[in-house]
């Protein structure tokens, strides 16, 4: 300790050293965290520049699963699908009709439509 | 040296050293500070255009018609590959090319070699595993058209920039094509992008879904009953239409020849247009619908009305009419049915020029439908009363010097069929956006009441007449169903005169009469072979299509004859 201070005449004042570390500290921490944050905005702008690239490339395989699923389900495949399996389509078989079908009755005296006769 | 001295010159360099650096700053950061800050932004900072996707082509159910999806082009950098021996098997291995193709393209000099085109994503997902910094992806908006050349005149295409080049792609390019969106990216040395410093970033805005009044089954049952009637005739061309007469909806359009727009390359223009709209034939007897409902209209006759045919043969204007059979006094109704020449000649003499030019503007002859501006479609030919001659009289009422559009014949054929009132032909239902809200919605129009109701239910009875035992149309028969409809043959003209040879056979119909949902039209042109009249020809063939058609748009058969009697 030098002589002055121990004769009291330059004593160390602890409260504007004090002042000093703590403004020293707060800006440090305060620089720390704008290198933290900062650090943290660029990762999450990274990781969400990777996910809209991947976003993109789902969305690019589902229009190209869209298109190959409604080539799959047009009538000329379906036709040339059927026809492989041996079926033959509704119209060109034979159907019954009759004409002037009787009124059919679910109950005795009752109409299909619940009316009496 | 004394140190004085040599201190002395170290100030000297030192102050020299520290000026030079000083007016270097100044240089680089005040005078030449704008050009290195342009440098700067234009090395690190990049406008990137984000491409909209164009919008859908849907049929009336939603099906897809039109869509564009992504693939990718993939190019190699001679000059980055390393290890050609080892990295150039891997690549004929995932790109599925012979090793010997992908080494005919390899070239170290070449710095952009297009090795594929047309990967899907998972190949180039493949191909970025293998970690090769020599191959360069480019991203390609590709249209595709799953249901292959069904409705291609009216769906159209796209050209390689993506713009509507015909039909719908054309008419609606505006509200398909979107709005590109932009982004200012700033780089890092390795040219990545640096995520947090993008400075704008304005998103691309999807194109419209387009939804149309077309019906994928019935457009499938049309475009093969086509080429069955093309396999059959060897026809020159076949158009067919259905329409639903009440909201003038087109349910499907078809045209032969045809052409898939997935595959366009080296095809034959002429293919591409769309000769529902744009090919104006004459009629024939498929016009005399006209001038049955003028005079049923003007109240000059009935149906019952007697009228003399003078036995096939008509001395009229210093020409001859002839008629295929010799008929004597026939009656309107069996006049129509029997597609006399000579008895619509007369009607139309009662009729008058005047009117009956009315009544063929009315019907919407002579004046294009605008359905689909822009795209070559025809008004007709309807001469003025001016440019007639005296034999126009008698031949005009039996679809003689006038000419037609398929379009503007199925549009008069609706009229009758809803009521004498003419709908406006759509094409187009709605639009909406990729969330499925309707943007505009196109809702049915009427033109004009042409007839009186009463008058077009006169006309529609008549027309079922033409499918009796009789009729010339008697093929044209569904089961279960009232039908009525007209056949038409008409000669082709050829140089100037009529040709025996070559003729356009036509069936236009619609039922169930009582309560129409739906109007075929079926014209086969120039039909090879004994059989070309339109009974014969397009009847059939629009029965084979009705049928099918009712049956799609669940339509019960009333009365089904019981001779139609079969077994599932």
């Amino acid at each position: 300790m030098s002589r002055n201070r121990v004769k009291s005449s330059q004593s160390l004042h602890w409260a504007t050293v004090l002042f000093w570390v703590v403004l020293v500290g707060m800006i440090a921490s305060l620089a720390l965290s704008y290198l933290v944050l900062k650090n943290r905005i660029i990762r999450v702008a990274e990781e969400s520049r990777k996910q809209e690239v991947e976003l993109m490339r789902w969305k690019d395989r589902n229009a190209q699963l869209q298109a190959a699923i409604q080539t799959l389900r047009s009538p000329k495949e379906l036709e040339r699908k059927v026809s492989g399996m041996g079926l033959v389509k509704v119209s060109e078989l034979q159907w019954i009709r009759m004409d002037n079908a009787p009124e059919t009755k679910l109950v005795k005296g009752y109409q299909l439509d619940g009316r009496e006769p | 040296m004394s140190l004085r001295t040599r201190a002395l010159a170290l100030t000297c360099f030192l102050a020299i050293g520290f000026t030079v650096v000083s007016l270097r700053l100044v240089q680089i950061q005040i005078l030449d500070g704008d050009r290195y800050h342009q440098e700067a932004i234009h090395n690190h900072f990049e406008r990137v255009e984000v491409p909209p996707t164009r919008g859908m082509i849907l049929d009336s159910h939603g099906t897809i018609l039109a869509k564009t999806h992504v693939l990718y082009d993939v190019r190699l950098d001679g000059k980055d590959l390393k290890n050609p021996e080892q990295t150039l098997p891997l690549l004929s291995k995932t790109l599925e090319m012979p090793l010997s193709e992908i080494k005919a393209l390899y070239r170290p000099e070449k710095r952009f070699e297009l090795l594929k085109t047309g990967l899907t994503e998972e190949t180039v997902s493949a191909l970025k595993d293998l970690k090769l910094k020599s191959l360069i992806f480019e991203r390609k908006a590709f249209r595709a058209y799953p249901n292959s050349g069904h409705a291609s005149h009216v769906i159209g295409f796209v050209d390689g920039q993506n713009a509507g080049v015909m039909g719908i792609e054309r008419l609606m390019n505006k509200e398909l094509r979107g709005v590109a969106g932009e982004r200012w990216i700033e780089r890092d040395v390795r040219r990545r992008e640096i995520a947090a410093y993008r400075r704008k970033d304005v998103r691309a805005m999807d194109g419209m879904n387009v939804q149309l009044t077309l019906d994928l089954g019935i457009q499938h049952v049309v475009e093969e009953s086509l080429n069955r009637v093309m396999e059959k005739t060897k026809a020159n061309a076949a158009y067919s239409i259905v329409m639903r007469p009440k909201t003038g909806e087109i349910l499907a359009m078809a045209n032969r020849p045809t052409f898939d727009p997935n595959l366009r390359e080296g095809m034959d223009l002429a293919r591409l247009r769309n000769r529902c709209m744009t090919d104006v034939m004459e009629p024939g007897s498929i016009f005399k619908i006209v001038t049955l409902s003028g005079v049923l209209q003007e109240g000059l006759m009935s149906l019952n009305t007697q009228i003399f045919c003078e036995n096939g043969s008509f001395y009229y204007g210093g020409k001859w009419l002839h008629d295929d059979e010799e008929n004597g006094v026939l009656s309107v109704e069996d006049i129509l049915a029997r597609s006399s020449n000579i008895g619509f000649c007369k009607m139309g003499l009662a009729l008058g020029e005047e009117r009956l030019y009315t009544y063929a503007k009315q019907f919407g002859f002579g004046s294009s439908t605008g359905m689909m501006p822009g795209q070559g479609e025809s008004a007709g030919i309807l001469n003025p009363l001016h440019r007639w001659t005296k034999v126009s009289i008698s031949r005009v009422p039996m679809g003689h010097e006038v000419g037609v559009t398929p379009i503007q014949m199925i549009s008069a054929y609706s009229a009758i069929a809803n009521g004498g009132r003419l709908m406006e032909p759509r094409l187009i239902h709605q639009i909406t956006d990729n969330q499925g809200r309707i943007v505009k919605a196109f809702p049915p129009h009427v033109v004009r009441q042409v007839i009186q109701e009463k008058t077009a239910n006169l006309v529609s009875e008549a027309l079922t007449r033409v499918l009796s035992s009789e009729g010339t149309g008697k093929k044209a028969n569904v089961p279960g169903f009232n039908v009525a409809g007209k056949t038409g043959t008409a000669q082709k003209v050829i140089n100037g005169t009529y040709s025996k040879e070559k003729y356009l056979a036509s069936f236009i119909g619609y039922l169930p009469q009582e309560n129409p949902e739906f109007v075929v039209l079926v014209m086969v042109d120039e039909p090879k072979g004994h059989e070309y009249h339109g009974g014969q020809v397009a009847a059939p063939a629009f029965a084979e299509m009705a049928a099918q058609i009712a049956q799609s748009l669940n339509l019960v058969p009333k009365s089904a004859p019981a001779t139609k009697v079969g077994a599932l």
